[in-house]
């Protein structure tokens, strides 16, 4: 049945080449998402959740490699695929949006053309009166008032969480398997962000897409997502049920991630925090990559990689202290 | 006792347009803004994008002149009398945003606090290095960091370079203009503690300005709302985050996801509606109405004024007018 997965993604290594070296910075990563299901990247600053967001997009930097591994969007390789073949998946079967809605629209062109062009690129429709409405159509999807007036207006005229919207709109117009959303709401005020991860959450349930949310706040993949993924130095340290991760933390990293961040809901008086910096991502060490920060470390740690395990159903995390003996 | 007095302070940016730069409005950003700081205590200043936090914490480091209003630090007014700038700045000081761009990227860190040290007092070149390598032993740095240059830092280290800058001289008065946002949690957890250790060790007060309401909550003993320019409530941390009167106040905290899944569900049903409209044409009464669901026809006409509704609690909100 794996084959009906809108995606599912397989030891995926990736390294980027740099004047410094070769980082390592996907290392062996496995998931797939469920048709309508929203799943989470979580992690900090350098643990490849943009990388591997990148890679099923299949717009990675000239200097990432993919080493091994395969990515299945609706059961075919993209690996495989030929750049002409490639651009048939890519803006189509998967769609993306970024962080900076202003930086992903050409300035010198109004929504209309801008969205236009996508639908005469990728479905190759031609007829003018066709393309306005399917542009005006997905305008009103994602609840933009005036829809008429927004089609004319150029990237600059609309305020940040409108052009988000203009994006989310764009990345619909191909009906997509999948959505990659890359911190779409980092650059948002917070209650702007609060409407943007709602329209997310009524076009998944109206249309039954699956959604890829990249982020690095727990609390915005509590709010949208069913699973989370937990990313760190770029490997998977834990994956599971939202409300799971959440309520019982396994990893040693994801309890001091989830304690490490302040609350509105109750005042605490001393924060958690992870100690220590990031792995140098050039040499992996032999064992588990978390150790130097782990405080439940013990012999194994250093001598064997761990492998991810099913604690719970559907609930896996890569750490020795869960091993049955 | 109080430190830093801000009364009814007004910020307009004139917009000027055309070869004459001919006046044509103004950016109300600040429009009459008063609040108090004590001595030893936390004041945070919240809002979002555009609500002139930001505009506040400029004017109280004497980096922009307000348009009207004043700002009294230790009983003196602050703008009255240039010549008091020098004084005013070893009482004050400021932590910003981007520790990279606020920290001169040729310069070693040694001589990065070295400097207000050596404009406000005249010590020689060992007794500087001494005070330097306490102040980085104090924010959590290693001897060795002082031979280094900004570039070779992480976020989370150069940050703490430019708190260890800020307190070098033992101000009274710190201005945090978003001190975290730019750092991963772990490491913004590791600062909001060095901050409140700082603060206890050195008697010190701050200003901070954040647009995260968690952030805030887990720092300060004051917060204030700011809404396009205007304080709308003002009130204790506790008091605030147990009774939000304001109805933006409400919707601010119930938009803020959490990682907690109980509290999530009561958050889907808050209500957020439109945009925040332009500080330009502010719209005329209450500047929230239409945004509010509580938005009457008084609330259209006419400005609500800020009222203690409660004991030290304040709020700017026509709803609590009557009692």
């Amino acid at each position: 049945m794996s084959k009906t997965k809108p995606l599912v993604v397989e030891n995926l290594t990736i390294h980027y080449y740099t004047v410094d070296g070769v980082i390592k910075a996907v290392r062996d990563v496995s998931f797939d998402v469920e048709r309508g299901e929203a799943v989470c990247l979580v992690g900090e600053s350098g643990s490849g959740k943009s990388t591997i967001g990148l890679a099923i997009a299949g717009i990675l930097p000239e200097n990432a490699r993919i080493i091994n591994g395969k990515i299945l969007v609706d059961g075919i390789n993209i690996l495989e695929l030929s750049e002409r073949e490639l651009e048939k998946i890519r803006g189509r079967e998967v769609s993306m949006i970024f962080q900076d809605p202003a930086a992903s629209f050409n300035p010198l062109f109004t929504v209309g053309q801008l969205l236009s062009d996508i639908i005469r690129y990728k479905l190759g429709i031609e007829d003018k009166e066709e393309l306005r409405k399917r542009v005006i159509e997905a305008l009103k999807i994602v609840a933009l008032p005036d829809p008429e007036r927004i089609f004319n207006s150029y990237p600059h005229e609309l305020s940040g969480g409108m052009l988000q919207r203009v994006a989310i709109a764009a990345a619909l117009l191909t009906n997509p398997k999948i959505f990659i959303a890359d911190e779409p709401t980092t650059m948002l005020d917070v209650t702007l962000q609060f409407q943007i991860l709602n329209l997310l959450q009524a076009i998944r349930r109206k249309f039954n897409i699956a959604i890829l949310f990249i982020t690095h706040n727990l609390g915005v993949a509590a709010m949208i997502c069913d699973r989370i993924i937990v990313i760190y130095a770029g490997t998977i340290v834990e994956i599971g049920p939202t409300n799971d991760i959440l309520r019982n933390p396994l990893h040693p990293y994801t309890k001091k991630l989830i304690e490490s961040i302040p609350r509105t809901s109750a005042k605490i008086s001393r924060l958690k925090y992870l100690a220590g910096s990031l792995h140098d991502l050039r040499e992996i060490p032999r064992g588990c990559i978390f150790r130097p920060r782990c405080d439940e470390a013990f012999e194994m740690c250093e001598i064997e990689t761990p492998k991810l395990i099913e604690i719970k159903p559907r609930h896996h995390v890569a750490c020795h202290k869960y091993r049955v003996k | 006792m109080s430190l830093l007095e801000v009364s009814h302070l007004v910020k307009y940016f004139p917009i000027r347009k055309g070869l004459f730069g001919k006046i044509v409005g103004y950016v109300k950003a600040v429009d009459d803004v008063s609040f108090r700081i004590n001595e030893n205590e936390v004041f945070a200043l919240v809002g979002e994008s555009g609500s002139g936090k930001t505009t506040v914490a400029k004017c109280i480091l004497r980096l922009i002149k307000p348009t009207s209003g004043k700002i009294i630090f230790m009983n003196k007014d602050i703008f009255e009398d240039d010549r008091e700038s020098k004084w005013y700045h070893k009482n004050v000081q400021a932590v910003f945003q981007n520790p990279f761009l606020s920290l001169n990227p040729r310069m070693r860190v040694r001589d990065i606090i070295a400097e207000p040290l050596k404009t406000h007092y005249k010590i020689s070149d060992d007794e500087v290095d001494k005070i330097v390598y306490e102040t980085l032993e104090k924010v959590g740095l290693a001897k060795t960091f002082a031979k280094k240059y900004p570039h070779e830092l992480s976020g989370g280290q150069a940050q703490r370079v430019a708190i260890a800058r800020a307190i070098v001289i033992k101000p009274k008065l710190v201005v945090l203009d978003e001190p975290t946002s730019a750092l991963d949690v772990s490491v913004q957890a590791q600062i909001l503690n060095l901050l409140v250790d700082l603060k206890e060790e050195f008697k010190l007060s701050y200003l901070i300005i954040s647009h995260d309401l968690s952030v805030v909550r887990y720092i300060s003993d004051w917060i204030a709302v700011m809404y396009l320019g205007k304080i709308v409530e003002l009130a204790k941390t506790e008091e605030l985050f147990e009774k939000p009167l304001h109805p933006y106040t409400q919707t601010l905290l119930s938009s803020i996801p959490e990682p907690d899944p109980e509290s999530m569900k009561l958050k889907k049903e808050a209500v957020v509606i439109g945009e925040p409209p332009s500080a330009i044409n502010p719209p005329t009464g209450c500047r929230y109405n239409p945004r509010c669901v509580y938005a009457s026809r008084m609330c259209r006409d006419r400005e609500p004024p800020l009222i203690e509704y409660e004991k030290e609690h304040w709020v700017a909100c026509w709803l609590y007018y009557k009692k």
